[in-house]
């Protein structure tokens, strides 16, 4: 979202972020949950071996 | 009956330690030189990089309580805990997207601010009082939790810990502002993690000693501690029980009983970071204090990254710890304090040394049962049959069980005995007492530092921000609206040195209260849907208007304190009930009362 904004630079377009940033980081939360979720089933009792 | 050991804290963890307040301290008050006015105090003069303000935000959230408490609860829970923080990258890319512009259209210096540019004065008042109620209970609690354990660590009186983070913290916040209380938090972090690390290194040194790491995983998923992600809830009744009176059997359970799964961490988790880190004046401080939007935005990215990663790794930690009592000095209790308390009733109740004595009869029977059941799945090597090794898997899961239900015991004695307050347990001494055992000098002084640091980066936030919101939403706003800034300043700084006075004072009050704790979770929860619902009404709704918004807000705080009385349902939840309750009732509100736009 760019807005005018009083403390950044002068033009607000060079004060936004891109969407892909964004995605990365949501990515990897997915992927580290993904991780977790996998340490589970590998390890409970009788999972696979 | 065997009590507490003698207290290995040393002159050189004493060393440590000091050269690190002192170090803390001086740095804090040095700072002060760029607070000239309310700009420098509570903004930084907009100057602190991303990574000072990234650090700071992950130093702030993370208390001397998550540290200790953390880690015990890998210790008797394992992994669980982790859902609770899976909403938070996701809740923090929103605030990035959504917030940090909102709150950089113009240069304010407390979040509520904005609210009375969009809804009145009525709306910034209610929701700034909000957080001043619900951050100064928890301000006392941070001082107070961590002190209780650090005097047992150190042999002091509680007294004197609570004084010493209370004292320091107020000291360098009262002079530096916010920026001492950023780089103070850098240092902290650094800390914090280097105490870690060093535990960390620690315990896997030890436990190699008796395992591989394969090993060491398959034992610990076999006690349950790797349960990180529990896909499905204990209950799909999707119906709300209302609650019983105390004694009356408990109703039958339902999703919303069960604390810790992926939907309550990944919706539940959601919205209550997306309050605290978008609501409350402690987090979009931050916010404030960088130079660009951008900047702001890696701050609050940093986290994002870093904190379920961090959190997973202390809660692993904590279950490393039980692997290694499993083989090493598991003890019935935890925490000198409470062996004192033991071994003094055993003296002087016969009955009681009885029943204590049977106990530790049997806790050391189950002791060096669960070891022989973990030495015997080790020797079956990796050539055992899948079955064979299941089995010898299942029998060490039933006498670590076993160990723990005598560890239960033991608390249940010595609560009928009214020797402690009812639900104890020793899960927050669990990683204090480890450290003692088994830390040599100066890292066991590295981490009592730590541990510290943790208290005083989390309280010296607190400070700041409750000092922030009095002085903008209340002191400049109402009393002196055009009072000079050189009398903003020195105003801001007695109200620090009052509010930092005045949770010292409570954290004092505090002891012994142990259900306080509760008690300040339950506020904050209570506080922080509603808050977040006013944001959301803001951003989204644009016809919900001065009194729509006021009235939303105050709806929202009603309904969660009447579904906390009448429905069982877990605190999570109460942060989405409580948006939703205020973006309900504003936006309803709103066609009959609508934005007046003149």
């Amino acid at each position: 979202v760019a807005v005018a904004d009083p403390l950044g630079p002068e033009r607000p377009e060079d004060d936004v972020m891109s969407i892909g940033v964004y995605l990365a980081v949501c990515a990897f939360a997915v992927v580290f949950i993904a991780l977790l979720w996998l340490l589970t089933v590998r390890f409970e009792l009788g999972g696979t071996a | 009956v065997s009590g507490g050991d003698e207290r290995p804290v040393t002159v050189l963890d004493w060393i440590v330690f000091a050269a690190f307040l002192v170090w803390v301290v001086q740095d804090g008050v040095r700072r002060g030189k760029d607070s000239k006015d309310l700009e420098g105090y509570f903004a930084g003069n907009r100057r602190i990089p991303w990574w000072a303000a990234g650090l700071s935000v992950m130093a702030t959230q993370a208390s001397a309580i998550t540290v200790i408490g953390t880690t015990g609860q890998g210790h008797e829970t394992g992994l669980e805990f982790v859902q609770f923080y899976f909403g938070l990258p996701f809740a923090l890319v929103l605030v990035c997207a959504l917030l940090v512009p909102l709150f950089r259209q113009a240069p304010i210096l407390s979040a509520y601010e904005y609210l009375e540019r969009r809804f009145g004065p009525e709306t910034r008042a209610a929701a700034s009082l909000v957080f001043l109620l619900g951050r100064c209970f928890a301000f006392g609690v941070v001082l107070y939790a961590p002190s209780v354990m650090l005097a047992e660590m150190l042999g002091v009186p509680i007294s004197a810990t609570i004084l010493t983070v209370g004292a320091l913290t107020t000291i360098y916040t009262v002079f530096g502002g916010v920026s001492a209380v950023i780089y103070t938090d850098v240092k902290q972090m650094a800390v914090i993690l280097g105490g870690l690390v060093v535990c960390f290194g620690v315990v896997l040194w030890r436990l190699l000693g008796e395992v591989d790491v394969v090993q060491g995983l398959e034992l610990l998923g076999a006690a349950g501690k790797l349960e990180a992600v529990e896909t499905v809830p204990d209950s799909l009744d999707f119906v709300p029980a209302l609650r019983v009176e105390d004694g009356d059997p408990p109703p039958p359970r339902t999703f919303w009983d069960d604390k810790y799964n992926l939907w309550s961490g990944l919706i539940g988790g959601l919205f209550l970071q997306l309050a605290y880190f978008g609501c409350d004046q402690s987090q979009v401080q931050r916010i404030l204090t960088n130079p660009t939007a951008n900047e702001s935005r890696k701050a609050l990215l940093l986290s994002a990254i870093a904190k379920v990663p961090m959190q997973a790794v202390i809660l692993l930690l904590g279950a490393l710890i039980w692997l290694f009592h499993v083989y090493d000095d598991a003890r019935l209790i935890n925490g000198t304090a409470q062996q004192e308390i033991a071994v003094r009733a055993a003296a002087a109740d016969p009955v009681f040394a009885a029943r204590y004595r049977d106990i530790e009869v049997r806790h050391a029977e189950a002791v060096a049962e669960r070891l022989a059941a973990a030495r015997a799945f080790t020797e079956l090597g990796d050539d055992a049959a899948k079955d064979e090794r299941d089995a010898s898997l299942r029998a060490f899961r039933e006498r670590a069980a076993a160990e723990r239900a005598i560890r239960r015991e033991v608390f249940r004695a010595m609560e009928e005995a009214e020797l402690v307050p009812a639900n104890s347990g020793d899960t927050n001494r669990i990683f204090p007492q480890f450290i003692l055992d088994n830390l040599p000098p100066v890292l066991l002084g590295l981490v009592i530092a730590a541990i510290f640091a943790a208290a005083m980066s989390s309280a010296d936030s607190a400070l700041n921000s409750l000092t922030a919101a009095t002085i903008v939403d209340f002191y400049k706003r109402w009393l002196r609206p055009h009072a000079s800034e050189r009398e903003n300043l020195r105003a801001a700084k007695l109200l620090s040195l009052l509010w930092g006075t005045f949770a010292t004072l409570f954290a004092l009050q505090v002891s012994g209260a142990s259900s306080v704790i509760e008690l300040v979770n339950e506020i904050g929860s209570y506080f922080y849907g509603t808050l977040l619902g006013t944001f959301a009404l803001a951003l989204f709704f644009p016809r919900v208007g001065r009194w729509a918004s006021f009235i939303g807000l105050l709806a929202g705080m009603a309904t969660v304190l009447v579904v906390d009385r009448t429905l069982r349902i877990e605190y999570l939840w109460y942060n989405v009930i409580g948006t939703v309750a205020v973006v309900l009732v504003g936006g309803l509100l709103s066609i009959v009362m609508p934005r007046d736009r003149s």
